[in-house]
């Protein structure tokens, strides 16, 4: 999860990734990548950013808000369905003067005591609301049927998939609690309401009365029913002969106006309090939950986009580019030249091949592998009294030539005098090396740019040289 | 947290592959560039790692060594009376202006050298070791940074890593490690930090904390490649067509492999996209992944064989996917018999679901869904090119290669996707804990 972002943006992000689960990435997502970019925040942010820069977001936002809009309307139809349930149970559940009052008690509470504790189990079970609810179910059922009738923009099936997607977060079924919960809350206290006006109106006779306990259990279990109302001061004066006073058929005038408050408390008490106690919870969470909310980066739509959206910032090191060793004229013999001189370089063990030439003017000074190799071939060129007609370097293409070979080659057919021919062996296994042979002949073609020298192979190196001796 | 923060240069000679080992250990194809050139990389540049949004490490690619011999005799001339003070012979270089205009790209590199705290030198195992690399060596020692030398191309056929490490050894060198920058692999990209973690006690934190960073990142994009090949199988398991029993098929097996084949292209590019990889990555077809497509097509009969998945008897007898068209465009009014056949040879079948069947039967319509030999390649060729690209070094420049295509012929399809209690989120769940099983068996 990323940091918090709005409800809507996060459900603009969702249709996006939605959208592009199915269909691919936008294809004309670059300007919007851009703009996700300069944003400069987490992931998250410019995620959202992107969502908000992408072709067609105004008309999800809109879509976005008729479902808000759908929304609220039926939060508004549950709400007066509770309250005409409300009167309907209160209607059946006194149609006659004389009450039984635990009947009452059951036919009004039972239903949402029963449906508040599989809440609690669920909460128990799962560590956060079910999300297999009536209401989860009622709700995407409405979404998805309705939902389309007022969606106009692009996409709306991933509109939808994004609003199922948030009822079935944490908070989302945080939510549906707490609508769950105001449902019941306005069914209690429509209950409640209609009941205070048909007792204040109307004159019942309440009492209590039992077919399977005996009055004893009877009287012990109203008693303890009344103990949580009496001591929130809810009533008064209950004693043991008031409540036996209550007994159907025993004097019901004289204890009307007890029992009635005696009705209305256990009302309040045992469904209206649990239920707002459950429903402040839930909407905390709700609350909560709706605050911290932010996008799973790890779903792959969003991992994807990471690399696009969160580009390397490159330090600046101020270095200068270098100079290119500059180019040479073509190294030519001067007419008094002769002789042939090679000299092997950077070439290993294995590498250098069968011996060159063995023509009659040919000088073989050997492999320079160390500095005192180069000292000493240094040395014998400019102890010769004439310059060479060829100075032939033999080379493997396998070595990227450096500006090292570049000056000790030049050393040497400055040594040498004369032309310079630069006998490349390997070049046919430079692929089985690993090295594209085109990038690495134009290094070496470089180098014999940078020196004077003339790139061969060491045949045409040998017809060269054959041909001149 | 707070950490120091390390600073690493990556030296070496000329074209050893010290860019592509940045790439490669910053997951990011995009950095410098990368050539079979000299002198590719020009300038010292970094990039920082962050954790958190805080910048642990920066990783500095530099120029190439190129001229050591000289620079050695130089340093070895100007000695003078501070021959055992390393660092301060290469000051001596780094202030001398003549010097540093005849030796730039070295000063550049001493001069970034200095500045860091660890170096990593990379060398290129294929190459004897020659004289001016023991130079190379010598002359970043006289820094008085630790240096972890980095073999690589130590996969090729040519390497010669017995013989570095030996002269390596001669030369004092002794944390080596064998790393080839076009491969990524997690445990070696471990070793190598271990390695300079091992080097300086100061930058333990350091190390760790990317460490452990790198092994999120990586848990976190394996897990994000096995949901989306997830997906892709749940999306595409749930696309139907129902056609009238006599009507001709052909326009709706085509609407329906078109819409397969675009939905396992999103696949391939979430994928892609997944690991930083991008569709100009591939150029060439040994792995039929063209770029960033594959070009093997998901209905061919030659697809399934190749991938050594048995697939419908109508395939087996010859009536390929040609021959069903040729009957179905026919015109012929076709029992379901026929339809089935030309469906399967088509990588489709007529689905009998309970409940949806006889419904269907009874309007006289057919219900085609992707079959199973066809899901199966969808799943697993997914999951061969996951495995590719986990391995991929972000500086390999040659196409992909999938080693082992049939590797994974033997595996089922997961058996939650068969599950139709399950809602669709736990279907997914499931579907993705049974793809990672396997991913961890294989």
């Amino acid at each position: 999860m990323t940091n918090s972002i709005r409800v809507t943006e996060w459900l603009l992000a969702e249709q996006v990734r939605h959208t592009e689960q199915a269909q691919g990435r936008f294809k004309d997502d670059a300007s919007a990548n851009a703009v996700a970019r300069e944003q400069g925040q987490g992931l998250g942010q410019r995620i959202v950013q992107r969502a908000k820069a992408l072709p067609g977001a105004q008309a999800v936002l809109a879509d976005l808000g008729h479902l808000k809009t759908l929304f609220v309307w039926f939060c508004v139809a549950l709400g007066l369905i509770a309250v005409l349930a409300a009167i309907g149970a209160v209607r059946l559940a006194i149609d006659q003067r004389e009450i039984e009052i635990l009947a009452v008690v059951a036919s009004l509470l039972g239903p949402p005591t029963a449906f508040l504790l599989l809440w609690l189990i669920g909460l128990v079970v799962w560590r956060q609301p079910s999300k297999h609810t009536l209401l989860t179910a009622v709700s995407r059922s409405i979404f998805h049927r309705l939902g389309p009738l007022v969606l106009t923009g692009p996409r709306p099936e991933a509109t939808l998939a994004a609003v199922t997607g948030l009822l079935l977060t944490p908070a989302g079924r945080w939510l549906l609690g707490s609508i769950s919960h105001a449902f019941w809350l306005v069914y209690l206290f429509s209950a409640l309401c209609v009941l205070t006006v048909l007792l204040t109106v109307s004159q019942y006779d309440l009492g209590w009365g039992t077919t399977l306990l005996s009055d004893a259990h009877a009287l012990k279990l109203l008693t303890l029913l009344a103990y949580l109302p009496e001591s929130l001061g809810l009533i008064s004066n209950q004693d043991t002969s008031w409540l036996e006073a209550g007994r159907l058929g025993v004097a019901p005038e004289l204890v009307r106006a007890p029992w009635a408050q005696f009705l209305l408390a256990l009302v309040l008490v045992y469904g209206l309090l649990p239920r707002l106690m459950a429903f402040v919870f839930s909407a905390f969470f709700a609350w909560s939950g709706f605050h911290r909310l932010g996008l799973d980066l790890k779903q792959p739509g969003y991992l994807r986009l990471s690399g696009l959206l969160m580009p390397p910032k490159p330090v600046s090191v101020e270095d200068e580019a270098f100079n290119e060793p500059s180019a040479r004229a073509l190294r030519v013999a001067d007419q008094e030249s002769s002789g042939v001189i090679t000299v092997a370089v950077e070439v290993g063990p294995q590498e250098r091949g069968d011996p060159l030439f063995g023509l009659h003017e040919v000088t073989d000074l050997g492999v320079i592998e160390t500095r005192a190799d180069r000292e000493r071939v240094l040395g014998a060129l400019s102890a010769r009294k004439k310059s060479a007609r060829f100075l032939v370097v033999q080379c493997t293409a396998r070595r990227t030539p450096d500006r090292g070979l570049i000056d000790l080659i030049n050393q040497l057919a400055d040594a040498a005098g004369g032309g310079l021919i630069i006998a490349l062996a390997d070049i046919d296994g430079l692929e089985d090396w690993g090295v594209a042979p085109a990038a690495r002949l134009a290094d070496w073609h470089r180098l014999a740019q940078q020196t004077g020298g003339q790139i061969q192979s060491p045949q045409e190196a040998q017809t060269t040289v054959k041909g001149w001796s | 947290m707070n950490h120091p923060h390390l600073h690493l240069a990556i030296v070496g000679h000329t074209n050893t592959g010290k860019t592509s080992l940045v790439r490669t250990l910053l997951h990011q194809a995009q950095f410098g560039r990368v050539d079979d050139r000299a002198g590719t990389t020009t300038t010292v540049s970094g990039e920082p790692l962050y954790v958190d949004g805080q910048a642990v490490m920066t990783l500095y690619d530099s120029p190439g060594l190129e001229n050591a011999p000289a620079l050695f005799d130089w340093l070895e001339t100007h000695a003078g009376t501070q021959r055992h003070r390393g660092p301060a012979r290469v000051q001596t270089l780094l202030d001398d202006a003549d010097a540093c205009a005849r030796f730039d790209q070295e000063s550049q590199v001493l001069g970034l050298v200095l500045g860091s705290d660890i170096a990593l030198y990379v060398c290129d195992a294929r190459e004897p070791v020659l004289e001016k690399y023991r130079d190379e060596l010598s002359i970043l020692g006289l820094c008085g940074r630790p240096i972890v030398v980095v073999l690589n191309f130590v996969a090729s056929a040519h390497s010669q890593e017995a013989q570095w490490k030996k002269a390596l050894a001669e030369l004092g060198q002794h944390h080596v490690i064998a790393f080839d920058a076009m491969v990524r692999n997690p445990v070696t990209e471990r070793r190598l930090f271990e390695q300079m973690r091992s080097l300086s006690d100061a930058f333990v934190p350091t190390v760790d904390v990317w460490l452990g960073k790198r092994e999120r990142e990586e848990a976190d994009r394996l897990l994000a490649g096995v949901s989306a090949i997830g997906q892709l199988l749940v999306d595409v398991a749930a696309i139907q067509w129902v056609i009238e029993r006599d009507e001709p098929m052909d326009g709706a097996l085509k609407a329906l492999q078109d819409q397969v084949r675009l939905r396992e292209q999103v696949a391939v590019d979430v994928l892609l996209d997944l690991y930083r990889f991008g569709p100009e990555d591939y150029t060439e077809e040994p792995l039929n992944l063209s770029a960033g497509r594959w070009t093997d097509d998901l209905f061919d009969p030659a697809t399934l064989k190749a991938y050594g998945i048995r697939a419908g008897r109508y395939i087996g007898t010859g009536a390929g996917i040609g021959a069903a068209f040729d009957v179905a465009t026919g015109g012929l009014s076709l029992g379901t018999g026929t339809l089935l056949g030309a469906a399967t040879g088509a990588g489709i079948s007529a689905v009998r679901q309970f409940g949806v069947g006889v419904a269907d039967r009874v309007r006289g319509q057919v219900r085609l869904v992707v079959d199973q030999p066809t899901l199966r390649l969808l799943t697993w060729r997914q999951m061969e090119l996951l495995v590719a690209l986990r391995q991929r070094g972000h500086a390999t420049q040659a196409p992909l290669s999938i080693p082992a295509k049939d590797r994974w012929s033997a595996q089922a399809l997961p058996q939650a996707l068969m599950n139709k209690r399950l809602d669709e989120a736990e279907q997914l769940r499931r579907i993705e804990s049974e793809l990672a099983q396997a991913f961890v068996e294989d």
